[in-house]
């Protein structure tokens, strides 16, 4: 086996982040010439050279195929040691390791054989070629800036265009295939993360982790406009009165709510047999009557979430109601250790007409028909895999399914014609780890454990309101009223106290409050430990304030407003991001709240966790600015350009 | 008046009236003052790998025991799913409806997307799908069977029918690229079977 080391080289000025770009409303927004910057370096130096594209999938994921002769190879992102592992699948060999200078996080095989690697941390996608043996490590062509990290990459059906997701910059950029020079890009909702393209071409599907939604861009039209598809079901009436009880839910007119919503959808397949439709694993979620007090996240009522998987028409771009619905009586806690509630990668199998599902927690692959018009009721099969399954692909040719879990660092082999036989697991070469890695790793794993009763009665993980270690976007019924859950990946260095109301004076003794309102029964000491040691050590998102232009002005002149006496934000969020760590009474005291004093929030990537408030009442920075005026600062007596120019800083904080 | 189908144990009684929940049973009671019933006597026949489904309409007269017969039509059935452990799913088609034919021997009950119950207390469960195009029709819930008895050979002991719960799943659904409906069945074991009761050699 042997390696390379090389550090991605960006086009520099190619992209621009979009993290800073305001407005909630997906909009079409093209590139102008002068942004694509022509470039010959990202084409095939040796074309022809090295393993080719295995299939038909267009969809990148951690674990991509390729095909040399008669060799299956298998590419493999690993995000811990920030390498491209390249594996024989047939023999269960690594053949060759690629360091890749950043945190790979997704391997997508363009039709003329270069392996794009998308890196989160370092807001580039690499392009990279293979060698004429698999032994020797992918060589590197170029790399391309895009706005924050990019995660998800796929090839239109011509092949002529790449599509790249980008997590925290909202957007969705169309490369040309041969240049990786940008043709256009759109912004997106919150959180996007895997994309598909219908089989027409004419439509790109992207899921988002947060909000309850899919976005479906319009590919062909000169300016993309971007179509909200709603993964709760109440477009199609599946909703419930909004306050519960009773003799409200009997009132006529009462106001509607969805009956659940939509969270964890990190993963999109298309369909085969029958063609035509996108799949998209998620989780349904009950946060409770918000204007009640309960007893913990959720009233109970019902299990607060059931794993689901949507199936969406690509003609119509319309969801099947009947994947979005849950009957009264399904969701039984008993069945929670089995649930997926945290499915992150898919991949459909043609021969067996079935979708393969990876499931975080549970450590599990699960085996759903395709065909089914609601495929979390149309389980057939699962394995037990190695922890922490973030990728699959399907060999066709081998028979085989390639799962990656990026905990264990190690692939798991499924035979996929062979009945009850279980996965062969393969190690595959690590980094030497340092002591202090070993609680972020445990740590990790509890963090991600669904369906363990010491953390939650009804098998939530940590994961489940945290995806990423960001927010659900959710705003949850508990003792003390509605709470909207915070973001905790890079918010929690000098940010005590914890909890809305600052009741925690660290993070280990709000774990522990935390566990008790989720009914489980607790976790050991070092345990706790462990989880502190990860939530503390979580990836925050990488932003980039412009250093010159007219929005470095803009922003500069933001930063200037939030910190003048006239408004007043400094003073309790001092220094931008710090806080004072005091309660105050913003009236903002909700109708089930227990207290009317709550601690001030930091403002660490405020730009990126809408909604706002402890109750979630703003659904954008700008409603929050303006609808909170005089109650926490004073903004109503600026001009438009410098409320603009506060929200602008105020996204790069 | 009970009425009970001679026709053996795989016959079921499939009662539909209006005012009474529909029901599948061996038998049937009905009042005298109920006037003349309905009464659809079904059989499942499986020889050989092939499947028919003999349906015979009666109208009943509690009063006066009369059976006036209204029709009778003898239907091949498709295997559409089967599961290691005996149980299996028939099936067939009417226009753009599909019809299930579930053996079941001892007690089934499924459930639509809707809340509406299906149960059987017979020897099949009958479940009727029909979704128009952009809709799908979801039937789930589960029913008893035995797996088969396995007579005794040179060398292993006999093993007896061991009763196990299944879990169904069926889906009929068209969107806007069907063609037609597409049909979607599984079926597993719910129960992790014991280990089986080992009978002593004769």
């Amino acid at each position: 086996m042997k390696s390379a080391v090389y550090t991605v080289l960006g086009l520099g000025g190619l992209a621009a982040s979009l993290a800073g770009c305001g407005g909630a409303k997906p909009t079409g927004a093209a590139v102008t010439p002068s942004q694509a910057v022509a470039s010959a370096r990202c084409e095939r130096r040796a074309p022809g050279v090295g393993a080719a594209r295995a299939d038909e999938r267009r969809e990148s994921s951690p674990v991509a195929l390729a095909r040399l002769g008669s060799r299956t190879i298998a590419y493999i992102a690993d995000e811990d040691d920030g390498v491209v592992h390249t594996v024989d699948v047939a023999k269960g060999e690594e053949l060759s390791v690629t360091q890749i200078g950043g945190a790979p996080s997704q391997v997508l095989v363009t039709k003329d054989g270069r392996v794009l690697v998308s890196l989160r941390d370092r807001s580039q996608v690499a392009v990279l070629e293979p060698a004429d043996s698999p032994e020797r490590p992918l060589a590197p062509l170029c790399a391309v800036d895009l706005p924050a990290e990019p995660v998800a990459l796929a090839a239109t059906p011509d092949d002529s265009t790449i599509l790249v997701t980008s997590g925290w910059g909202r957007a969705l950029s169309a490369l040309d295939a041969d240049h990786l020079t940008t043709r256009f890009r759109v912004t997106l909702a919150r959180e996007p993360r895997a994309v598909v393209v219908s089989d027409d071409g004419s439509k790109a599907f992207v899921a988002h982790v947060v909000g309850s939604r899919m976005s479906a861009v319009d590919l062909k039209a000169p300016d993309h406009p971007v179509r909200t598809v709603d993964m709760t079901g109440e477009d199609a009436g599946l909703s419930r009165p909004r306050r519960r009880g009773v003799v409200a839910g009997l009132l006529r007119g009462e106001p509607r709510a969805p009956e659940r919503m939509g969270c964890q959808s990190f993963a999109l397949a298309k369909s085969v047999d029958p063609p035509g439709r996108i799949f998209a694993p998620q989780v349904l979620v009950d946060p409770g009557d918000t204007e009640q007090s309960t007893s913990g996240y959720g009233d109970g009522f019902r299990a607060a979430e059931v794993a689901s998987i949507a199936v969406i028409d690509d003609g119509t771009g319309a969801p099947l109601d009947s994947s979005l619905k849950i009957a009264a009586h399904e969701g039984q806690v008993a069945q929670a250790q089995r649930e997926c509630l945290l499915p992150r990668a898919i991949a459909v199998d043609p021969a067996r007409r079935s979708m393969l599902v990876t499931c975080l927690g549970i450590d599990a692959v699960v085996e759903y028909d395709a065909a089914s018009a609601d495929p979390r009721q149309s389980e057939r099969r699962r394995w037990q895999v190695a922890s922490g399954p973030t990728g699959v692909a399907v060999d066709q040719v081998g028979r085989r399914a390639i799962v990656w879990s990026q905990f264990d660092q190690a692939v798991s082999v499924i035979a996929l014609d062979e009945e009850a036989k279980r996965p062969t697991m393969l190690a595959v070469s690590r980094k030497a780890k340092a002591a202090r890695d070993g609680d972020y790793a445990l740590g990790r794993r509890l963090f991600h454990a669904a369906g363990d009763t010491r953390i939650a009665a009804d098998g939530r993980a940590c994961a489940s309101c945290h995806p990423d270690g960001r927010d659900d976007s959710l705003t949850w019924s508990t003792p003390e009223g509605p709470r909207n859950t915070p973001m905790l990946a890079g918010r929690l260095t000098d940010m005590a106290p914890f909890g809305w109301n600052g009741a925690s004076d660290t993070v280990g003794s709000h774990l522990h409050h935390t566990l008790q309102r989720l009914r489980g029964r607790g976790l050991e000491k070092h345990e706790i430990a462990a989880l502190e040691a990860f939530v503390g050590g979580m990836r925050a998102p990488s932003t980039h304030a412009p250093a010159a232009g007219p929005a470095a002005t803009r922003i500069a002149r933001g930063k200037a407003v939030f910190e003048s006496a006239e408004t007043a934000c400094a003073s309790c969020h001092t220094g931008g991001a710090a806080v004072d760590g005091v309660a105050h009474d913003v009236q903002s005291k909700a109708k089930a709240d227990t207290d009317l004093k709550f601690d001030t929030p930091s403002l660490r990537f405020v730009g990126g966790t809408a909604p706002y408030f402890h109750d979630g009442r703003y659904r954008t920075l700008r409603e929050l600015l303006v609808g909170s005026d005089g109650k926490m600062g004073h903004v109503s007596h600026l001009p438009a350009e410098d409320v603009d120019a506060l929200e602008a800083y105020l996204r790069t904080l | 008046m009970e009425v009970t189908s001679d026709a053996g144990d795989d016959a079921c009684l499939a009662i539909a009236q209006p005012g009474r929940d529909a029901f599948r049973s061996t038998s049937a009671i009905f009042d005298r003052s109920e006037g003349v019933v309905p009464v659809r006597v079904e059989t499942l026949r499986d020889a050989g790998g092939v499947a028919t489904l003999t349906v015979l309409d009666l109208w009943v007269d509690p009063l006066t025991l009369g059976v006036a017969r209204a029709g009778r039509v003898e239907l091949p059935l498709a295997r559409i799913a089967d599961s290691a452990l005996g149980a299996v799913v028939f099936g067939f088609r009417a226009s753009d409806s599909v019809h299930l034919v579930v053996p079941a021997s001892q007690s089934g009950q499924v459930q639509t997307s809707e809340g509406q119950l299906i149960s059987t207390s017979c020897a099949t469960l009958r479940i009727d799908l029909a979704a128009a195009r952009g809709k799908a029709a979801v039937v789930t819930g589960s029913f008893m069977k035995q797996t088969p008895a396995v007579p005794a050979t040179e060398t292993e002991p006999a093993v007896a029918p061991v009763a196990v719960r299944f879990g169904l799943a069926a889906t009929l659904s068209q969107t806007s690229r069907d063609p037609e409906p597409v049909l979607s069945v599984v079926l597993r074991p719910l129960d992790e079977l014991p280990a089986p009761p080992r009978q002593s050699k004769r």
